[in-house]
């Protein structure tokens, strides 16, 4: 096989497909919808500012989707990714891996965690407004991709590289909106994640990009 | 003018919900200023249990399921054919009358006490992995229109920051010819298939399936 890049001798990729109706719910570990703490009693947890990430994942009439597995990913509050690459960054947080994952239900889902902080230009990389990474499972389709915002970030997300790429009108759809405080003191943003038809999330190709 | 066209994604077959679930515009491409942020490293994965990648008892030293045992390994690699090392490997297959143990499998068939079907398991330094499962039914996935699934095993791959999701399939299975999923994966349908290599000690059927995982995400390798 060769590419237009001339590069020969790849091996062909097995073709994504859906995780289909039945993907085991215990392949979950834990509780991951909850990055502020560790375990239950623990003092010690992640420094930054506790937030809900409020979500509604909704279909093309509008109805909630339940049984959908959303995975999250986002830098910590210091806005470092912990990847291999980041490994012995002092802005590491022993606290904080970033990786979240929950599965939807018919109420809206509450992801808890704590509000990452804008990624440093660096490594010819523009500075990335702060964001969550959502990846959606659900039965029927393949992986959907996309990134979440905050509101009170607008100046930030006015020079994100991500949401600059899309039309003007098309931004504002993942920006979440922050409202009031939770009973618990976590600051609370909610945005809808609407899979198709009008007011359509934006999705993003990881594949072909 | 921006230019924004990605991959445009149709809905699967299996499930009448996917034709709202699937977005109607092209997927957006993502600028290469933004990449970094897409590739999740899930570094931190939790300890597996012994006995964690064989299905065909619930736990070490319980007894065996039911049906043909099934042997399934190989190596996950990424497209230039280097190793992914260290990477989870989820499976998960009906039992031997193509039930799952899911709460929401409407499938009227038996349940096995002694199969869950599901586990997993970390690829080695070589990007190895190694199953053992019970040969899994086929099953009518739509009674409403009698269509059936070809015995199939699931498989997701994660960490390492690479993500897959697919099925491998057995060669000669009659419902392969009217399956949805199998007959969209068109020219690729070969490498869906375990490939059959023999007998092991204990009489299992052995497969070698090799998984590449595509796309351009950034595989990490760990030192
Ligand atoms: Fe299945």
């Amino acid at each position: 096989m060769s590419d237009a890049s001339g590069i020969t001798n790849r091996l062909a990729p097995l073709a994504e497909d859906t995780v289909g109706p039945y993907y085991p719910y215990s392949f979950i570990d834990g509780d991951r919808s909850d990055l502020t703490r560790l375990h239950y009693g623990l003092s010690v947890g992640p420094k930054g500012q506790k937030i809900i990430l409020r979500g509604r994942l909704l279909d093309s009439d509008g109805a909630p989707v339940d049984d959908a597995l959303i995975e999250f990913w986002q830098a910590n509050a210091a806005g470092i990714l912990r990847t291999p690459a980041s490994d012995g960054h002092p802005g590491l947080d022993p606290f904080f891996d970033g990786f979240g994952r929950l599965i939807t239900t018919a109420e809206p889902f509450d992801f808890r965690t704590v509000k990452p902080g804008a990624i440093p230009a660096g490594n010819g990389m523009a500075s990335r407004a702060p964001h969550v990474t959502l990846t959606i499972f659900s039965d029927g389709i393949t992986r959907l991709v996309t990134q979440v915002f905050f509101d009170d970030e607008a100046e930030a997300n006015a020079s994100d590289p991500l949401l600059t790429s899309l039309p003007p009108e098309l931004r504002e759809r993942l920006v979440a909106k922050r409202t009031g405080p939770s009973n618990d003191g976590f600051t609370v943003y909610e945005i809808a994640i609407v899979m198709r038809g009008p007011g359509e999330t934006p999705f993003f190709d990881d594949l072909s990009s | 003018m921006i230019m924004n066209r990605g991959r445009l994604m149709l809905p699967g077959p299996t499930d009448g919900a996917a034709e709202r679930r699937v977005p109607s515009e092209r997927l957006h491409l993502i600028p290469e200023a933004a990449r970094p942020s897409f590739v999740p490293w899930v570094g931190d994965l939790p300890g597996l249990k012994l006995g964690e990648n064989d299905l065909t008892r619930i736990a070490p030293g319980r007894p065996q399921a039911e049906g043909e045992v099934l042997e399934i390994s190989g190596r996950v690699l990424d497209e230039f054919g280097r190793p992914v090392r260290h990477t989870l490997v989820e499976i998960w297959n009906a039992n031997r009358w193509g039930r799952y143990t899911h709460v929401k499998d409407p499938v009227r068939e038996r349940l096995d006490p002694n199969f869950l079907g599901f586990g997993r398991t970390m690829t080695d330094e070589a990007g190895r992995y190694r199953f053992r499962t019970i040969r899994p039914g086929s099953y009518l996935a739509r009674p409403d229109i009698d269509r059936w699934r070809p015995a199939h095993v699931h498989v997701s791959i994660r960490g390492g920051s690479a993500r897959l999701i697919a099925q491998m399939y057995f060669e000669g299975d009659p419902h392969l010819v009217r399956d949805p999923m199998f007959i969209l994966l068109g020219a690729a349908q070969d490498r869906h298939f375990g490939k059959p290599v023999g007998r092991g000690p204990n009489d299992e059927a052995l497969y070698h399936w090799d998984i590449v995982i595509g796309g351009r995400n950034t595989v990490y390798f760990e030192s």
